[in-house]
C-alpha cells in the first residue's frame, strides 16, 4: 500500500490558489524533495500531508485512508516543522516524555533517554527548551517529530540553520528513515542537497508540481553516511 | 478498560503540563489575581450604600471578579499553545477532542478555584460578610460556579483560539454564556448572606449544577468540532 498519497490537491487563500491539481505519491523508503522559490506553497503542501491544513479540493490519503482515518492516521505521520512544537518552559526530556505519553509509546523513559542520546542533547536535557541554542531545539524537534517512529516523515527545511555538524547528523537521519522503508518528503532552498538525498526532486511553480530533472546520480552519495545507531534502526538491524 | 486508562493518562500528562508550564512561567496566575483584586477593591470603594442593601449587591461584585480575573488564565490556556506550534502538534497527537477539553477544563477550573481562594478572603475582608462562618455553604457555592464558569470559558477560549483577532475575545463572547452562571451565584450569595441556607439557597446551587453539567456536556460533544476549524 502507498504511503503517502495527494490526489489533484488544491489550496486556496482568500480566493488565490496556492496550490492547483498537485498529484504526488511517495513510496516506502522513498525519499522526495520539494524546491520552489519562497512563498510557492511548500509549507502548505507539507501541512496538507500532515493533515493540519484543510484543503480546497482534492484529498490526501494515507495507506490508503482518508481524512476520515484522522485518528489512525496522526500515529504514522511524523512532521518536523519551522515550528518545532516544543514546549519552552518545559525542559527537553519533559518535551519527548509528554509526546510519548500521548502517543501511548511503550517504556517511554527508556525511548526518550534512547532518543535524547542520540541527538547529542544529554547534557542539556533538564535545562529549559527556550535556552537551548537554535541547531540544539533543532535537534530536540527531529527527535520528537520521529520518536513514534512514524511511517511517513515530513521535514521542512530542516537544513536551515544548522552547522556542518548538525546538517550530516540530519542527513544521516533521513538516510536512516529510508533504509527502514519510511516514506520521507522534505523541503529545501538547497539543490545540490535535494539531488543528493532525494530520489526524486520536485518542484512548485505557479501551484503545480513538476518533477526536476536532475543532471546528477540522485541518492547515491547518500551512502556516503554510515548509519549509526538510530533507535529507530535498533528494531530493523535485530 | 485499556482505551479508558490511556485517554485518562493523556488527560492527567496534559493536565500536568499545563500546570508546569503555568508554574514555571508565571504567566496568568498573577496577572489574574491582580486583576481580580483590583476589579474587587474598585467596585467596593465606588459602592457607598447602607448595609441591606449593599449585602444584595455585594455578591454580584464578587463573581464579576472572579470572572474577569478567570478570563485570563482560560484565554491563556490557548494562547500559549500558540508559541512555536505547539496546537498544531496537539492536533497530531492521537488525542480525543473530548480528552483535550477535559484537560483544558482541568487547568482552567483550578485557576478559578485558586482565585477564588484569594478573593473571598479579601471580599469578607472588605466588606465584612460573614461568608467564612458559613464556609462548606460558601465552598460548594465557589466550586460550582467555577465549573460552570471553566465549562463555558473552555469551549470559548478554543473557538476565540482559532479565530485570527483573538485579543480579549475570550470575555465577549463568554459573558452571555457566563450571564446565568453569575446571576445565579449573585442571588446564591445574596441568600447566604441573609442566612438562608435551605430551600431557596438548594436551588440556587441545583441551578448551578445543571449549567455546569449543560456547559460541560456541550463542551465535549462540540470540541472537535471546534477543533476541526
Amino acid at each position: 500500500m502507498i504511503p503517502l498519497e495527494a490526489r489533484q490537491l488544491g489550496v486556496a487563500y482568500n480566493q488565490r490558489l496556492v496550490l492547483r491539481s498537485v498529484d504526488l505519491q511517495i513510496g516506502p523508503g522513498e525519499a522526495v524533495a520539494l524546491i520552489g522559490t519562497n512563498g510557492v506553497g511548500k509549507t502548505t503542501l507539507l501541512h496538507c500531508l500532515a493533515g493540519l491544513q484543510p484543503c480546497t479540493a482534492g484529498e490526501v490519503r494515507w495507506f490508503g485512508e482518508s481524512s476520515l482515518g484522522q485518528a489512525n492516521a496522526n500515529r504514522s505521520v511524523g512532521l518536523i516543522a519551522h515550528q518545532r512544537f516544543l514546549y519552552p518552559e518545559l525542559t527537553p526530556r519533559e518535551n519527548l516524555l509528554f509526546a510519548a505519553r500521548m502517543y501511548g509509546l511503550a517504556s517511554p523513559q527508556k525511548k526518550v533517554a534512547t532518543s535524547l542520546r542520540y541527538a547529542g542533547l544529554d547534557e542539556w536535557q533538564h535545562q529549559p527548551t527556550a535556552t537551548l541554542s537554535h541547531g540544539l531545539r533543532q535537534r530536540l524537534a527531529v527527535s520528537r517529530g520521529l520518536l513514534h517512529a512514524p511511517r511517513i516523515a515530513l521535514f521542512d527545511e530542516p537544513f536551515s540553520g544548522l552547522d556542518e555538524n548538525s546538517r550530516q547528523w540530519m542527513s544521516q537521519i533521513l538516510h536512516e528513515l529510508r533504509s527502514r522503508e519510511t516514506a520521507v518528503c522534505f523541503t529545501t532552498h538547497d539543490q545540490n542537497r535535494a539531488d543528493s538525498l532525494a530520489d526524486r526532486v520536485l518542484e512548485i511553480v505557479a501551484g503545480r508540481l513538476s518533477e526536476r530533472e536532475s543532471g546528477q546520480s540522485g541518492p547515491s552519495s547518500m551512502h556516503a553516511f554510515r548509519p549509526g545507531l538510530h533507535p529507530h534502526n535498533e528494531r530493523a538491524a535485530a | 478498560m485499556n482505551a479508558v486508562y490511556f485517554h485518562l493518562g493523556q488527560w492527567w500528562f496534559l493536565v500536568r503540563k499545563d500546570l508546569q508550564r503555568e508554574y514555571r512561567s508565571r504567566a496568568a496566575w498573577p496577572s489574574m489575581a491582580l486583576l481580580g483584586l483590583l476589579m474587587l477593591m474598585a467596585i467596593e470603594m465606588q459602592l457607598d450604600l447602607p448595609a441591606a442593601l449593599s449585602r444584595q449587591v455585594a455578591g454580584g461584585m464578587l463573581w464579576l471578579a472572579i470572572f474577569f480575573g478567570g478570563a485570563v488564565p482560560i484565554e491563556r490556556s490557548f494562547s500559549s499553545e500558540q508559541a512555536d506550534g505547539c496546537w498544531d502538534a496537539l492536533r497530531m497527537y492521537p488525542v480525543e477532542g473530548a480528552t483535550l477539553y477535559l484537560a483544558k477544563f482541568a487547568f482552567n477550573f483550578i485557576s478559578l478555584a485558586i482565585l477564588s481562594c484569594v478573593l473571598l478572603p479579601m471580599y469578607v475582608v472588605l466588606t465584612d460578610a460573614p461568608l467564612l462562618k458559613q464556609w462548606p455553604a460558601t465552598s460548594l457555592l465557589a466550586m460550582l460556579t467555577c465549573a460552570s464558569l471553566a465549562a463555558a470559558g473552555t469551549l470559548v477560549g478554543a473557538i476565540a483560539n482559532s479565530l485570527r483577532s483573538r485579543g480579549n475575545l475570550v470575555v465577549l463572547l463568554l459573558l452571555p454564556l457566563a450571564l446565568p452562571v453569575l446571576l445565579g451565584a449573585s442571588d446564591a450569595t445574596a441568600s447566604l448572606l441573609r442566612g438562608d441556607t435551605g430551600d431557596m439557597f438548594g436551588r440556587w446551587l441545583q441551578l448551578l449544577a445543571a449549567f455546569s453539567l449543560i456547559n460541560l456536556t456541550a463542551g465535549v460533544l462540540l470540541f472537535d468540532f471546534v477543533l476541526e476549524r
